[in-house]
């Protein structure tokens, strides 16, 4: 069963997922490429002193990606179980409803997950070639943030689909909004390091307002 | 304790109003019994669809019980649910999934589930098995909805509007393969549609909402054994019979129609006693759809 | 469930409100104070003050006592300023041969000055675990772009690398160990500076305070370790270093040590100075120093003033102090009405994300209350368990609370 509903999720996000996979792939790849194209005209030590004294990491370009990412694949999940109110025939189904919600999301999160993965192996693996552990740990953590972000974005984003009314998914909307600001407070590098387990629990929580969502389709707030 | 007796859906005091303004109904009582085939019918907004999102746990009703197998509805186990075969209004389906996916998926979940019967039906439908669901037609795709919930094999159907959006061709095949596998299975039905002529081929038993409350609940047969539809001339400027046992008497021009439980020979008196003067008084015959308008009014 | 959702909703309106609420009032009315720009005359031996010019920019000296003591034109501060506007003096032939029998030329007015800025963002940020080195003594004279870095590796030894390759350099690293080994270097490094550019007329490596808090002078020359440990008493405990290489090379660098008080290194002797400038925590305090051939003029941003400290450049000596409270703003104190505490996740301070509680303020108790009795009034006839919380939440976080929870009212 639980195989069965990982496969529904899987057709409804299958496309969303490899779009994001290419493309953050790309973008990836795109700024390795920038990074080396740098290095072929000013030198390796160049690059170097522009990520330690200017705290460049060469992977801005990569920011708002697992955001976007995030949302699409929530709304890929969660908007055909809205449409005509599908979400009726998935808590029909024959399993524990609190069990079915949380393999929804953990199908979209382990798909996230791969994404980001991905994206940090990409840069991890260039960086590693040509630049010391320290500086590719703090690349990374830098990164780090970003994809926490889109677990943020994705989350929200579910709540928001399975929420039936427009004020509260209004509500959700704003505090999504605010909340994936403050992940772009600080550009600094390494920044969020302090914050990062204070996020995490954060995240987890945030899986609560998708089963309240679902509680109050249930009710009837439709 | 759950026998051969308990009810199928048992419905107690139930009351309910849209959001916390007008009520729908309040203090509704019924009873499905095991091997019935029940259909709820009522004109729109008397709250048919309501019910059934009651029934099935998507909306919390402001009073009442309501038992599934003997389960309250809010605490229904996924075994019970698998129990229940549901088609959602408009036949809704997961359209991403394609005839075999969603074959696939669903025969994980039940125990029962019975392959054949849903291909049997994809058959006639000369789709292939990689076409998406959302790539059909309306009359298709309820098809498709009915083969998943005839593979389940439930003990209990429930039906909401199954006639929706439906040609004429494919309501009948969807009635027939429905009347021939409940009967034979010996399984309980409960089911609301707004086309009532498809019903009366498919019912045994009916319960008539009119806003606010249950007008009958009756097996078809004795509703339209028991309840009859008279006709009757008389004078334009006559007035029509005031009677609580005629219900709903219509005019047009000189022609008076009134519906009754009561017989012909209560009419006529009713009507002399009234001093309502009468010409060719007929009693008609009847079906589902006209008791139905006689009960509930053409208005 | 439904309960965890409900706690969980109000209190993510809650903390996204306390951050996002004092920051929308904070950009409809902005309340920044612009310093005005202090020097000390050489001339009149007193600070000269230039208010900004949206008020008013008055130019005043100030006496002992902090008082404005007499007016001045531009033109009669540019005489009593002339380290600073030398130019405009030359321009109307005003440049004075000499002051305090110091000979004044422009070459040596501008070899002179230094200016030194020190951010507490700039302290307290994640920085790389990498440390670029440059080298002092390059073959062709020139400063060039550093080609090693260290590391300090295991927290018991440095290590080298070069960049061009991105592998260890055993040579360098072996060297550098024995120096370090042998100047007793307790590791990790507490605080290492340099200047890393070759805009700048040498380079002197490093300035790095070990575990101990002791005081280190790091470079390389020729691809070879210079370490020299500067002689301090043992109640000096190094906290923060600033490196100096300004173009009259009297002094190494600065040293901010951990009681907050302020030493300079001269290059000479590697002697050890303290200056009277009373405490200083970088961390905390903005901080600027002036130089110039007859003083210095130490700025400091604390929590509640601006102070200004003018020493005298040969011996170090004060020569004056001025300081000027923050003045109290009208929309501050209206805020403090409003909103009982803010939350935070960036400060000017530092370069790091995090949550924060500040300006907590008793003043907005009086709203909590009446949005907790309206709270009372609102939700009249619900259950205690409802109300109870909810006019409490209201009472102690105020509008915060009292926004999402009338919003998630149903």
């Amino acid at each position: 069963m639980v195989k069965a509903l990982f496969f529904k999720e899987w057709i409804k996000t299958r496309g969303v997922f490899l779009i994001s996979l290419i493309a953050i792939a790309a973008v990836s790849a795109y700024a390795v490429l920038m990074m080396s194209r740098l290095i072929q005209l000013k030198g390796v030590e160049h690059l170097w002193l522009i990520m330690m004294l200017k705290d460049n990491s060469f992977v801005d370009t990569l920011k708002y990606l697992p955001a976007i990412a995030g949302i699409a694949l929530a709304i890929a999940q969660m908007a055909p179980e809205m449409a005509q109110k599908r979400l009726k025939l998935t808590l029909h189904l024959p399993y524990p409803q609190n069990a079915l919600v949380a393999i929804m999301l953990c199908t979209g999160m382990v798909e996230l997950l791969v994404i980001y993965a991905l994206q940090l192996a990409i840069i991890g693996i260039y960086d590693s070639t040509i630049l010391p552990v320290e500086l590719v740990t703090r690349v990374l953590l830098t990164m780090v943030p970003w994809s926490l972000a889109g677990f943020t974005a994705y989350l929200f984003t579910c709540s928001i689909c399975l929420e039936g009314t427009w004020k509260r998914r209004i509500i959700l909307s704003l505090i999504g909004l605010a909340v994936m600001f403050i992940y772009y407070l600080q550009p600094a590098l390494e920044a969020y390091n302090g914050m990062l387990a204070l996020i995490i629990i954060f995240i987890c929580l945030t899986a609560i307002l998708s089963f309240g969502s679902i509680i109050r389709f249930k009710e009837g707030r439709q | 304790m759950i026998n051969d007796s308990t009810p199928v859906i048992s419905v107690k005091h139930l009351t309910q109003r849209y959001g916390t303004g007008r009520v729908i109904y309040s203090d509704l009582n019924f009873e499905v019994p095991k091997g019935r085939i029940l259909g709820l019918l009522g004109k729109n907004g008397t709250g048919k669809t309501t019910t059934i999102n009651i029934l099935m746990g998507y909306l919390r009703p402001v009073e009442g019980d309501c038992r599934i197998f003997g389960e309250k509805i809010t605490e229904i186990r996924p075994e019970t649910r698998a129990r229940i075969a549901l088609l959602i209004e408009g036949h809704v389906q997961y359209s991403f999934m394609t005839i075999s996916q969603i074959e696939k998926f669903y025969s994980r979940f039940y125990r029962k589930w019975n392959r054949e019967a849903y291909y049997e039906l994809m058959k006639k439908l000369h789709v292939s098995p990689n076409q998406k669901i959302s790539s059909m037609s309306c009359g298709q795709r309820s098809q498709v909805a009915l083969g998943l919930i005839l593979a389940q094999n439930a003990d209990l159907l429930v039906l909401d509007d199954f006639s929706l959006g439906l040609d004429p061709g494919y309501r009948r095949l969807f009635v027939d393969y429905l009347h021939d596998y409940a009967k034979s299975e010996e399984k309980t039905v409960f089911m609301t549609s707004h086309i009532i002529q498809d019903l009366e081929r498919l019912i045994d038993d009916c319960i008539i909402l009119d806003y606010g409350k249950i007008l009958t609940h009756t097996p078809v047969n004795e509703l339209l054994d028991t309840f009859s539809k008279f006709t009757f001339s008389t004078t334009d400027d006559s007035p029509l019979p005031d009677d609580d046992k005629l219900v709903n008497p219509y005019r047009i021009k000189n022609l008076v129609e009134v519906y009754s439980f009561r017989d012909a020979d209560y009419v006529k008196h009713s009507l002399e006693k009234q001093g309502i003067k009468y010409s060719g008084f007929r009693k008609e015959e009847m079906n589902l759809e006209d008791a139905f308008i006689g009960l509930t009014g053409k208005y | 469930m439904k309960k965890a959702y409900s706690i969980f909703l109000i209190a993510a309106g809650i903390i996204i409100l306390s951050w996002f609420l004092p920051w929308l009032y904070s950009i409809i009315f902005p309340a920044s104070v612009n310093d005005p720009f202090i020097a000390w005359s050489p001339v009149n031996d007193s600070f000269i003050v230039s208010e900004p010019a949206e008020k008013g920019g008055a130019i005043y000296a100030v006496d002992e006592l902090g008082e404005a003591s007499r007016k001045y034109s531009k033109e009669d501060r540019d005489s009593l300023l002339p380290q600073i506007y030398f130019n405009q003096l030359v321009a109307h032939d005003k440049l004075p041969d000499s002051i305090d029998g110091k000979e004044i030329t422009i070459p040596a007015l501008k070899h002179s000055q230094w200016v030194f800025s020190s951010l507490p963002r700039d302290l307290n940020k994640v920085g790389a675990k990498v440390y670029l080195m440059m080298e002092s003594m390059p073959a062709r004279f020139e400063l060039e772009d550093p080609e090693v870095v260290f590391r300090i590796k295991d927290n018991s030894r440095i290590e080298f690398i070069d960049i061009a390759t991105n592998t260890v350099n055993a040579n360098k690293t072996k060297r550098f160990n024995e120096i370090f080994t042998r100047n007793g270097f307790k590791y990790p490094i507490k605080s290492a500076s340099a200047d890393i550019t070759t805009r700048k007329p040498y380079d002197e490596g490093y300035l790095m305070a070990d575990d101990n808090g002791e005081i280190y002078h790091v470079k390389m020359q020729a691809g070879r370790p210079f370490m020299v440990k500067i002689n301090k008493p043992d109640s000096i405990i190094a906290r923060h270093l600033f490196i100096m290489e300004e173009s009259d090379a009297r002094q190494l660098g600065i040293v901010s040590d951990e009681n907050h008080n302020m030493y300079v290194i001269e290059k000479d002797g590697y002697k050890l100075i303290q200056l009277p400038v009373g405490k200083i925590d970088p961390e905390k305090s903005k901080l600027s120093i002036v130089k110039n051939m007859f003083n210095w003029v130490v700025k400091i941003n604390d929590d509640n003033a601006t102070r200004w400290i003018a020493l005298d450049s040969d011996d170090y000596s004060l020569l004056g102090q001025y300081s000027l409270p923050y003045p109290t703003l009208a929309v501050e104190t209206a805020a403090s009405y409003i909103f009982p505490f803010e939350l935070t996740f960036t400060s000017v301070s530092d370069c790091v994300a995090k949550p924060r509680l500040s300006g907590f303020s008793i003043n907005a108790i009086y709203l909590n209350i009446i949005l907790a009795v309206i709270m009372l009034l609102l939700l009249k006839g619900r259950s205690s368990k409802i109300l109870i919380p909810s006019a409490a939440a209201t009472l102690i976080f105020g509008i915060f609370a009292f926004i999402p929870l009338i919003l998630t009212k149903e």
